[in-house]
């Protein structure tokens, strides 16, 4: 901290196979206005519509809307030096990690130099998380995924009832109480991951969501707007924004759940859209 | 170069004080006659004359000489040692044949990097590799202590769990990682300062340059031909490198068929790829291991795969049935979900390329022995011989089932000698260590299996490795469960024939048959004579590879 040195906010996608992890981020890569990485375990499962690949190797997908795929290849250490390196930066980094990993072993690689980890979203397959949370031989994994994890979202919610996602809310509230959950289809969460906008996101069945803006003040230093930010709504699910200091720097914010990341930035002062639930 | 083609095909008769075959038909011999790198007779001198070779080489007459050690379960890396200074705590021989002396405290360690740094130009890195604190009492390294070697190199010392590195306070400001450094992995002093501790990869990789060289250095073409010689020096005729990621690229995948093809290149080689990522990659694989098939040559095979099931004992990360660890927090480490095992597999199963899989606790090789079960039913290839490869805490109903499904295991026995008293005090416990890498058992049940260093983990080398397996000694004089020893002549099988079955390759080497490859290991005395607990002791002189003698380097 200090420097004023840009870093790129580096997220983790976290959760069991078949939780929903490759249809968030390939709905992320189709999304995103904004140039993102996305590193992943196996270039296969992705599924990137040919119309959108601008280039190929062996490593790397070039989208035509700036966005890159990478596979991890031999080393994840590897795969991030090698999108610094690129002559294009992104605004920023999604690592999926794999479904048994410990995401807090993935998300120790966003302290690497020219990185910053703004958060670990973590998602939990409505239907099947009960049953992973009782089988033995995962029973560990699947606790320590939920406790690592800033953001727990609810997939595959459209196919259970009101009763069951209740319980297995309860479930996991009851691994990790503080950690903010919500109920989300790919589309929602892509828009809550990628760039909040103003108007809420659509939610016909689950959580409603609300959202709220912090405007574009000056804030005296990062004390003061630490100070602001602690005064967020409860059940903040992500923030994020640009605001300006009084010594000219400039603080990109960027909140998932509990997780606050406050870095230098050059980029345009936006004020803070907070997305939060009830 | 030229007298490698040239001795293709001559003719040669080798005499010997003794042959081990390998072949229980045919246990000794007294001469060996090769024709084309292949064994045309073993027997007596008389039978061996009578295919009317003349060319009778005595050099070997003092010597014995037996079917060449296969080693099933080995990395290339091994051969990194030649660019980066090993600093471990059992003294090691190097790729060139020289002898590194044990490191046995902080202080000869610092003393070893300070000769480093007397040579190494100011500015400049050092890196050393395989320090294993594990058995060293006293202060636990860092950066203070690195800090006396010098002040003006970036010192990096990779620990031989593969998990840890130390670096000085050079290393720590070139990176400028200071107490506001967030990193979870860094260690720290009693004042919240970095200690110089740069735990797992993630924290490792901070060191951006100097880890970037060790990863460069490990997967190097030099460090592959380097892998061959250190082999060979410890007599092994075909090894394994398990788990490797040539697949990757072209290039990489090149470099592999030209370095083996080269006559220097003094060992058979078993490529095997490690499988990883979702069934996307398992299925790219086949398609790889097909292609490459189409490259083999006699020094080149690839006829299995590699799969990671999960973390080490010593790590406390290897997923194991309760009662659990001993003491130490459990970190079981799943590397892929079990769920997943069976599709991950299931494309490999069906193209017939045997499967060797990592299984350090008994939870995974349950899982392994599980999804077999299901793959054999679905797709009846009944000559599979798919391995558990090191099955150190299997159970005896695991083994009668893997026994009862023709599968095969790989013993990572060497634990017994270099961390047998840390599994029965600190990990596992008494009881389990007592079974850690059954043999005895094994046999009892009809399993059958191979041995193996996991080189560099352990140093290459099947004396050793045989010597565990028979004496089951700890460093602290115990003999760790006694019931699971195993005789020489079992020790043996276990090392050459019975590694080369479970690699599909024992139409062509591990034992002295007709027709088989000439490979041999060339040792001073014989294994099945001397006291047992001399058989890791046994000089190697080299190999013969296909008839040509490889004589191990010598530094002097």
């Amino acid at each position: 901290m200090g420097e004023s040195v840009s870093s790129i906010a580096t997220y983790v996608i976290a959760g069991f196979l078949g939780a929903g992890k490759t249809t968030l981020i390939n709905e992320i890569l189709r999304d995103s206005d904004e140039p993102i990485a996305v590193v992943v375990n196996d270039f296969g499962s992705i599924n990137i519509d040919a119309s959108l690949i601008a280039t190929q190797t062996d490593d790397v997908i070039e989208l035509t809307n700036g966005c890159i795929c990478c596979s991890v290849g031999e080393s994840l250490a590897d795969a991030l030096y090698a999108i610094l390196d690129r002559e294009n930066q992104p605004s920023a980094i999604v690592i999926e990690a794999s479904g048994v990993a410990d995401p807090a072993s993935v998300s120790a690689y966003t302290h690497l130099h020219g990185l910053h980890n703004a958060g670990t979203i973590v998602l939990v397959d409505a239907v099947h998380a009960r049953a992973q949370h009782d089988n033995a031989r995962v029973h560990r994994t699947f606790c320590q995924q939920v406790r690592s994890a800033d953001l727990v979202a609810l997939t595959k919610t459209d196919l259970t009832m009101q009763p069951e996602r209740d319980e297995i809310a309860q479930l996991v509230q009851e691994i990790s109480p503080d950690t903010p959950l919500i109920g989300s289809t790919p589309e929602v969460l892509s828009q809550v991951v990628l760039s909040p906008r103003l108007s809420p996101p659509t939610s016909a069945q689950h959580d409603s969501f609300h959202t709220t803006v912090i405007a574009a003040t000056t804030y005296p230093d990062e004390s003061a707007l630490r100070e602001e930010l602690s005064r967020l709504p409860q059940h903040t699910v992500r923030a994020k924004g640009v605001v300006a200091l009084d010594n000219g720097e400039k603080r990109l914010v960027q909140q998932v759940g509990h997780h606050l990341a406050i870095t230098p930035t050059t980029s345009e002062v936006t004020g803070i859209v907070v997305i939060y639930t009830d | 170069m030229g007298n490698h083609e040239q001795s293709q095909s001559t003719e040669i008769i080798y005499t010997a004080r003794i042959i081990r075959t390998a072949n229980p038909a045919r246990p000794t011999a007294e001469a060996i006659a090769i024709r084309d790198g292949k064994v045309l007779s073993v027997g007596t001198l008389e039978e061996c004359k009578r295919w009317g070779i003349t060319n009778v080489d005595t050099q070997f007459a003092d010597k014995v000489l037996t079917a060449g050690f296969v080693e099933a379960h080995a990395h290339s890396m091994t051969g990194m040692f030649s660019s980066i200074p090993y600093v471990g705590w059992f003294g090691r021989h190097m790729p060139d044949g020289s002898w590194v002396e044990g490191i046995r405290s902080n202080e000869e360690l610092i003393a070893r990097l300070q000769t480093l740094a007397s040579s190494t130009p100011a500015g400049e890195s050092i890196v050393v590799a395989g320090f294993d604190p594990i058995y060293l009492t006293g202060e636990r390294l860092c950066r203070y202590h690195l800090d006396k070697a010098s002040n003006d190199h970036s010192i990096f010392v990779f620990h031989a769990s593969g998990h840890l590195a130390t670096v000085n306070s050079f290393t720590l400001s070139k990176y400028n990682i200071t107490r506001d450094h967030t990193s979870p992995g860094l260690g720290r002093d009693e004042h919240g300062e970095p200690d110089g501790e740069l735990r797992e990869p993630a924290a490792m990789a901070l060191a951006k340059e100097e880890f970037r060289f060790v990863t460069a250095v490990a997967t190097s073409a030099e460090s592959f031909q380097d892998f061959g010689y250190a082999m060979r020096n410890a007599g092994i005729t075909t090894s394994t490198d398990l788990g490797n990621m040539f697949h990757l690229n072209e290039n990489t995948r090149n470099t592999l068929s030209q370095i083996t093809e080269n006559p220097d290149f003094p060992i058979r080689l078993v490529s095997a790829s490690r499988v990883m990522g979702g069934v996307e990659k398992a299925q790219e694989i086949v398609q790889h291991i097909h292609d490459a098939r189409t490259r083999e040559h006699s020094k080149l095979f690839f006829p299995i795969v590699k799969l990671v099931l999960d973390g080490s004992i010593q790590g406390f990360t290897a997923v194991i049935q309760w009662p659990g660890y001993f003491t130490g927090d459990d970190h079981a480490l799943f590397l892929v979900p079990p769920e997943q095992v069976v599709d991950l597999l299931r494309p490999i199963h069906r193209a017939h390329i045997g499967i060797h899989c990592h299984c350090n606790g008994n939870t995974t090789s349950e899982v392994f022995i599980d999804a077999i079960e299901q793959l054999i039913s679905e797709h009846s290839w009944l000559d599979h011989r798919h391995t558990i490869t090191h099955a150190q805490l299997i159970t005896t109903s695991q083994m009668k089932r893997a026994r009862n499904l023709g599968m095969l295991a790989n013993f990572f026995v060497n634990h017994v000698w270099f961390w047998g008293d840390q599994h029965r005090d600190i990990t596992v416990g008494p009881d389990r260590a007592q079974h850690l890498n059954p043999c005895g058992s094994a046999d009892r049940i009809g399993l059958n299996y191979s041995v193996h260093t996991d080189a560099p983990v352990t140093p290459p080398g099947h004396l050793h490795t045989m010597w565990a397996a028979m004496q089951r000694r700890t460093p602290s004089g115990d003999v760790l469960g006694p019931s699971e020893r195993i005789s020489v002549d079992r020790a043996f099988h276990a090392t050459t024939i019975d590694a080369a079955y479970q690699l599909h390759l024992d139409h062509l080497i591990g034992s002295l048959e007709v027709g088989k490859f000439a490979d041999m290991t060339v040792l001073d005395d014989d294994p099945y004579d001397v006291d047992p607990d001399m058989v890791k002791d046994i000089n190697i002189w080299g190999t013969i590879l296909g008839g040509i003698p490889q004589q191990k380097a010598s530094a002097q």
